[in-house]
């Protein structure tokens, strides 16, 4: 924290006091660091990494860097950081062909397929949706499907966000299969597993959000299962 | 892809303390703020293909046309009839997949031609995506796939020709939905 200035200074001080062997009065301001003497640099509109982190930088992996430079990946410098915070500019990325450069004034959204009216939305369009989805119920079912009952959620239930849901159920030590299905608070219900395969699998297998289901052993143990 | 889970208490009253997940499925009445999509725009965006050849459009190719093209736009970076370097390797290998050295091409792995087809169209060239017409793209599938014997020297394909080829690796993926 002590500038060359600062160590060159009481490296002669020092050195003045042992030959005279006098108690020498260091000026306070020789062993404060400039930094604290001077005014920093200006505000910034937009943060940036300190100039001294200028040796920490994403490990860039191009996997085809004759012909295609901006296709691979850049990796986080984890031997770097410093506890368990990645700093936005330093995440890992994956790249194929490239980052696109899309305008949001020009962005459109188009929806279509599997949807009574194909749409197009512009970003004004999509900000005007509410951004909240919670869920307001959760129900529990132990013999497969035919009955529910209502969960009780001790909360916190926040936007966006899994939640936590309680009930009491008396197990008679025979093997059990108990399902539980959300629904949010537009009274959008999570399919159930067939339902969900048929129509979104083909092909595919992203966003699966169908019911939950866990198998219950004689032995206890719970097996999250696909049923 | 099986979490397991172990009560301490077996045979006593089981307490369920797990979490849901954001739930959506029947359609609710939301307020619509989008603007009808027009059909050019549909029909400009809307270009994947699915492997029995949904979404393949109008259009054929021939193997000798497309030995042409490829060596105008492709073999710069997929090599010699495809052998690779410094791009992908797209063809050979077939037979290697359960060995120690096992060779991923498109011939030895892809289960299905129609996705050949999607990729090329969507993806390649890497420099100028969507750049090739739906012939040229059926006529580049016609010669790659013929230069390890998939399909015929004289093979044109087409929307009906290329979902009825079938790949050397096609029964080897398993579907997660069937368990």
């Amino acid at each position: 924290m002590v500038d060359k200035r600062g160590i060159a200074r009481r490296q002669i001080l020092k050195t003045a006091a042992s030959l005279a062997s006098l108690p020498a009065a260091a000026r306070a301001d020789d062993l404060v660091p400039l930094s604290m003497l001077r005014p920093g640099t200006p505000m910034r509109p937009y943060g940036e990494p300190s100039g001294h982190e200028a040796p920490v930088k994403r490990i860039l992996t191009p996997a085809y860097p004759e012909i295609s430079p901006p296709t691979g990946s850049s990796r986080t410098p984890l031997h770097q950081l410093e506890g368990i915070i990645t700093p936005s500019g330093l995440h890992y990325e994956r790249h194929h062909n490239g980052v696109p450069d899309i305008d949001p004034a020009e962005h459109r959204l188009l929806l279509h397929g599997l949807v009574n009216r194909p749409l197009e939305f512009s970003m004004e369009a999509l900000s005007r949706y509410p951004r909240v989805s919670r869920i307001a119920k959760v129900e529990v079912s132990s013999d497969g499907g035919r009955n529910w009952t209502e969960a009780e959620l001790p909360g916190p239930v926040l936007p966006q966000c899994l939640a936590r849901f309680r009930l009491a159920w008396n197990w008679d030590g025979a093997p059990a299969l108990l399902q539980s299905r959300a629904t949010d608070e537009d009274g959008h219900v999570q399919p159930t597993r067939a339902e969900w395969v048929a129509r979104f699998a083909p092909g595919q297998g992203y966003h699966y959000n169908a019911i939950q289901s866990w198998q219950v052993a004689d032995d206890g143990t719970v097996y999250n299962v696909h049923a | 892809m099986t979490a397991r889970y172990t009560t301490s208490t077996p045979k006593a009253a089981l307490i369920l303390s797990l979490l849901a997940w954001g739930a959506s499925g029947a359609a609710a009445q939301t307020a619509h703020f989008g603007v009808p999509a027009s059909p050019a725009m549909i029909a400009a965006l809307d270009t994947d293909v699915s492997p029995d050849g949904r979404g393949l459009p109008a259009g054929r190719g021939s193997v000798q046309e497309g030995a042409a093209i490829f060596a105008e736009r492709c073999v710069m970076c997929h090599g010699e009839a495809g052998a690779g370097t410094p791009g992908d390797r797209l063809t050979g290998g077939i037979g290697t997949l359960a060995t120690a050295k096992p060779v991923k091409t498109v011939a030895s792995y892809w289960p299905y031609a129609t996705t050949l087809f999607g990729y090329i169209r969507t993806a390649m060239p890497i420099t100028a995506p969507r750049s090739l017409e739906p012939d040229e793209v059926y006529a580049l599938c016609a010669y790659l796939l013929s230069i390890d014997g998939i399909v015929p020297r004289n093979a044109v394909l087409d929307a009906r020709s290329l979902p009825r080829v079938r790949m050397p690796n096609r029964d080897g993926f398993r579907t997660v939905w069937d368990r």
